[in-house]
């Protein structure tokens, strides 16, 4: 069986990898093996849910596999991506002085945010979708935004670089906790909804001899509970290094302990 | 929040001394209030006890008539109610919450004083407007979920529901506004040193149940603001001959309702975890986890709102879903229970009375878990719904669990609230006589729920095996009511006799033992430096672990600052007051008379103006603020961003009923009416006031009064502009197209949702002519800045809140489907 993959998807993998490697190159400096790790999982993350089987599958309306999709472009790719950039090569990006001003907009929490909520939500939206995700040139596209907007979405818990500093903790826990709120709103009414919502999957029969409307249901069960289940383990990663970072600091020390952020962590709100 | 300083006299020690009844009715000190939320709360529980007292005597033979079917479904209704909104939450957020927050983080106060007595009593006259049928037109009959469309005028004409949904409405104002009081000064109050892994587990418990509210609530608001219009505008929100739905009230509902039973549950759990501890003579075992586990259940408490819904038809997958989000709930759960039992494992125990009800709470809520996870099963929960095994798990969880653990937290910090000692005697009569008496009364319904015995019917025919368990359950639960006499002989032996309380009679762990007994208003005479979590009890014996034998410091270092020159806010009047306008409007809606609710609201906003410049230097820094912010931030800016949150969750509300409805909607008015031309204008105008708005902030903040006064005032001009053409727009469909406010489910939807964003840009137009005038005569300064950077962050948020009504109101109309 061939390995397809479409042109967009193909542009954008070449983009990441082309440009890892040529900053690499270009500023002579090596990653550490977890990085070139974590950035290896984004690239065959992407190339696994984008590319080949799972993509023909979608190509024959499997909605769920669809959902697969976008949850890997917004939640898995996104992280793996920052965790595997090392901050000698974000730096001459980030702090370029054109780049930074709209870099340090884009990335602040509420910003970051609101903005992967209105995408996410748009592009789900029944009326946008039926136009613009099924579209071919178009459809690339579409994984493309969410891709930035979860790269965006994820720059404020793990920013490579200390000129941009991470949320505090409590904020970070707080902002997983809220970003439960774009996510449900979308997944619940797709997964309750009495009809099939997008016109795109309307026509049958969908891949593993799924109804279009069980289709539909499966891929909402996908996004609510699969990104509820992750979210989960997320929140429980950051607390746990939350309170080790906490339990380092003696137990019974002395001295007061001053409640400044460490140099690391952002002091402004959401 | 600035206050006056008030001279303290070194003499007036406790917080319970002077002021006479004045004095209590202008207070706003935190202990206070405390003890007026526990004296409201008490007089309730009598109340709810009474009623459930009257439910079960109906039940206690087959075809009984001591009650009618009327009044029982009165009775059973109001008893949920009570119990839940009156006697455990206020107890819990209220009485232990207002009373143990400052104490436990080492501050004076909470964040807000005088909004924190506003709080109280809009929650006292809130309780009122709730039971005003006792006095008139009968109680309500709903139940406490009040399901629609049974709540419609049509089904039920009398005021009985009005009472639900009006005092429910009053309610929840009071819960959000304590919720953001206590979120800022759990965030912003802490003293130097009490980072959050060193907060006390009541704390935590707190902090995240008042997140819980602040998301949860508006939720029940949109549900309870639509029952509203129903009844008194003729809309069509629940009903179905108009293309509505009465499942979207079960959905707002229990989209508040799940999370309302954790905002019942998690302080419990924090009470405990604080008698738990000094009674094993151990610290809490797994601390971390402890927070853990408090933090996942208010993760998954938002994904569960469906398992109360099983029974409406949602289809399988739903029905699955649902099912599992709320079985994983048992993990943190379980965690929990299981790190009490390491807490107590291989301790030196007191079985004093608090202990024992704390290991009460620990098994009972186990056996109500248990059932619960039951329930969590769709194919159960069908078989059981609205069988008596469901009333067994909620009065296990509740009844036997949270009140248990107020009983717990009751006992525990008595001697620090009132400076006397409880007889020990008489609280282990309680306490064996409530353990027998709740488990004998609620354990038999689980064998009644599974031989088939229907909720909330006021009367069963004979031979249907029932006979002998009702009986059974109707005297124990007299003796339940009998189990509160020792406590009452021992309240009063207390008050009158009993020994004086020492600072810290139980050899404790946390701050609050560690003022004097009761404590002084200031709280705190030198604000404590926390060095590591059981603060106190490190201070005592040297560390956490220490096995409490020995001790190593004086437990209680003598005062050696002035206290004449603590700061404490001034006492105030307008709280009460303008309680009792919000208590004039919902009684005016009642009876119907409009001039009660114009005289209530203008003694509203006279009261919210008189506050707001009670003290002349309104812009000053916190004087409370006496810890370092972990956020960098004021307390009003915190208070100011919780507020948006729980704004957002009211507008999605709004915006969801609105995309739902409008494909729903019958009749000949749809969005194509909608003008768009003209609110793109308004829209740009609208867009264009957020700019000027910047343009102010950042005058005042280079310290250029006169632009920022200027733009200040463009910002509400353009402000202006924009309701202008909105209420041309709402004249235009309602006088030229005939479009009414309820015509349809559309032109309804539309109203309520852009009328109520055009209400936000009133009131925050009102407020920056206040800036604005504020500035004219030079009272803003770049000091003072941050008084139009609040307001400005309400500006930006309704003016977010309007593009995204903007798209998909009126730029979406046009599109099919949408």
């Amino acid at each position: 069986m061939i390995w397809e993959a479409d042109p967009a998807t193909l542009i954008v993998l070449a983009l990441l990898v082309g440009g890892y490697a040529a900053f690499a190159l270009a500023l002579k400096r090596w990653p550490t093996v977890i990085q070139l790790i974590a950035f290896s999982g984004a690239i065959l993350a992407i190339v696994g849910a984008l590319t080949g089987p799972v993509d023909e599958l979608v190509k024959q309306r499997s909605f769920a596999l669809y959902i697969f999709q976008q949850l890997v472009l917004v939640f898995i790719a996104p992280p793996l991506i920052l965790a595997g950039t090392p901050d000698w090569m974000a730096r001459p990006v980030l702090t370029h002085r054109l780049i930074e001003p709209l870099a340090r907009f884009l990335t602040r929490p509420l910003v970051a945010y609101i903005l992967f909520g209105a995408a996410f939500a748009l592009v789900h939206f029944p009326p946008v979708c039926d136009r613009v995700c099924h579209v071919h040139p178009v459809y690339g596209d579409v994984d493309t935004v969410l891709l930035l907007v979860g790269l965006i979405l994820w720059f404020p818990l793990l920013s490579p670089l200390p000129e941009y500093p991470r949320l505090s903790y409590p904020m970070q826990v707080m902002y997983i906790f809220l970003l439960m709120i774009p996510m449900t709103a979308v997944a619940a009414p797709i997964t309750m909804a009495q009809s099939v919502v997008y016109i795109y999957y309307v026509e049958g029969p969908h891949p593993f001899g799924l109804s279009p409307m069980a289709d539909q249901v499966l891929g909402g069960i996908i996004m609510w509970v699969g990104q509820g289940v992750y979210l989960m383990f997320v929140f429980s990663a950051i607390f746990f290094r939350w309170a080790r970072r906490e339990d380092e600091t003696p137990p019974f020390n002395r001295r007061p302990v001053p409640l400044r952020p460490l140099p690391r962590q952002r002091s402004h709100a959401i | 929040m600035a206050a006056q300083p008030r001279p303290i006299h070194a003499e007036q020690t406790s917080y319970l001394e002077g002021g006479g009844i004045y004095g209590w009715l202008t207070t706003i000190d935190h202990k206070r209030i405390a003890v007026l939320y526990g004296v409201t709360a008490v007089f309730f529980m009598a109340l709810g006890g009474f009623e459930a007292m009257a439910v079960r005597t109906q039940l206690m033979y087959p075809n009984n008539h001591f009650l009618s079917a009327q009044t029982y479904n009165q009775f059973f209704t109001t008893h949920g109610l009570t119990m839940i909104f009156l006697v455990i939450m206020p107890l819990e957020t209220g009485f232990f919450g207002n009373f143990l927050i400052p104490l436990q983080i080492g501050a004076r106060d909470v964040a807000f004083p005088r909004l924190n007595a506003l709080s109280y009593w809009i929650f006292l006259f809130g309780a009122i407007t709730l039971n005003l049928g006792w006095l008139y037109g009968g109680l309500p009959n709903g139940g406490w979920f009040g399901y629609a469309n049974l709540t419609e005028r049509y089904y039920s004409p009398g005021p009985n529901i009005d009472f639900f949904d009006l005092g429910l409405l009053v309610l929840g104002v009071s819960s959000v506004m304590s919720a953001l009081n206590f979120f800022v000064t759990i965030i912003n109050m802490r003293a130097p040193g009490m980072t959050f892994f060193r907060m006390p587990l009541f704390i935590w418990s707190i902090l995240v149940t008042v997140i819980l509210i602040l998301l949860a609530f508006p939720s029940l608001t949109v549900g309870l603001i639509f029952l509203f219009m129903d009844r008194y505008f003729d809309t069509h929100y629940y009903r179905v001959i108009a293309g509505a739905t009465p499942i979207l009230w079960q959905h707002l509902f229990w989209i508040f309702g799940h999370p309302e039973v954790y905002i019942m549950i998690l302080p419990a759990f924090g009470l405990i975890s604080e008698v738990i501890p000094v009674f094993s003579g151990k610290p809490l075992f797994g601390y971390p986890m402890m927070v853990y586990a408090i933090i996942a259940i208010a993760f998954l408490s938002y994904g569960v709102w469906g398992h109360h819904m099983f029974a409406t038809g949602m289809g399988p997958v739903a029905d699955m879903t649902f099912s599992v989000t709320s079985l994983l709930i048992a993990i943190p759960t379980g965690i929990k229970i299981f790190n009490w039992l390491f807490t107590v494992w291989g301790g030196r125990l007191r079985f004093t009375t608090a202990y024992l009800f704390a290991l009460a709470f620990v098994i009972q809520f186990t056996i109500g878990g248990l059932s619960g996870m039951m329930h969590a099963s769709p194919p159960i929960d069908l078989e059981q719904t609205d069988s008596y095994i469901i009333v067994a798990h909620f009065h296990y969880v509740l009844g036997l669990g949270a009140l248990f653990a107020i009983l717990a937290g009751f006992y525990f910090y008595w001697p620090k609230v009132t400076g006397r000692m409880l007889s020990e005697t008489l609280g282990k009569w309680h306490f064996w006589l409530a353990v027998w008496s709740f488990n004998a009364t609620f354990f038999p319904m689980h064998f009644l729920g599974e031989l088939g015995m229907p909720r909330r019917i006021y009367t069963y025919a004979p031979h249907m095996g029932w006979d002998f368990w009702n009986k059974w359950e109707t005297w124990n639960a007299y003796i339940i009511a009998l189990s509160f006499i020792p406590l009452l002989l021992n309240i009063y032996w207390s008050l009158t006799n009993g020994e004086r309380a020492t600072e810290d009679p139980w050899d404790a762990r946390t701050l609050e033992w560690s003022v004097p007994t009761p404590p002084p208003i200031y709280n705190f005479a030198e604000v404590p430096t926390v060095t590591a979590r059981d603060a106190f009890w490190v201070a005592k014996y040297g560390s956490v672990e220490a096995s409490g034998l020995t001790q190593s410091a004086p437990a209680i270092a003598p005062a050696l600052v002035d206290v004449s020159k603590i700061h404490i806010p001034a006492p105030s009047l307008y709280p009460l007051l303008m309680g009792l306008g919000i208590f004039g409007m919902a009684l005016g809606m009642l009876i119907g008379w409009y001039r009660v609710i114009f005289t209530a609201m203008a003694l509203l906003v006279f009261s919210a103006i008189a506050m707001a410049f009670e003290y002349p230097n309104w812009g000053e820094e916190n004087p409370h603020a006496v810890a370092e912010s972990f956020l960098g931030l004021d307390s009003r800016k915190v208070g100011m961003w919780s507020f948006i949150g729980s704004e957002t969750v009211f507008f999605a509300c709004l915006i969801s009923t609105y995309m739902v409805y409008k494909s729903r909607s019958l009749g000949v008015y749809d969005a194509g009416i909608l003008n768009i031309p003209l609110t793109s204008f308004s829209t740009f105008v609208l867009l264009t006031s957020s700019l000027l708005m910047v343009l102010a902030l950042a005058a005042f903040q280079r310290d250029d009064h006169k632009w920022g006064t200027i733009w200040l005032i463009g910002t509400a001009l353009f402000g202006c502009i924009f309701l202008g053409g909105q209420v041309y727009e709402f004249g235009d469909f309602w006088l030229e197209h005939g479009m009414v406010f309820n015509a349809n489910l559309f032109s309804q939807c539309f109203y309520t949702l852009v009328g109520f964003h055009g209400f936000h840009v009133f009131i925050g137009v009102v407020w920056l002519l206040v800036m604005a005038f504020a500035g004219i005569f030079g009272k803003l300064n770049a000091k003072r800045s941050l008084a139009v950077e609040i307001c400005g962050l309400y500006w930006h948020f309704v003016d977010i809140v309007w593009v995204v009504i903007f798209v998909l109101v009126y730029l979406m109309r046009t599109v099919k489907g949408a």
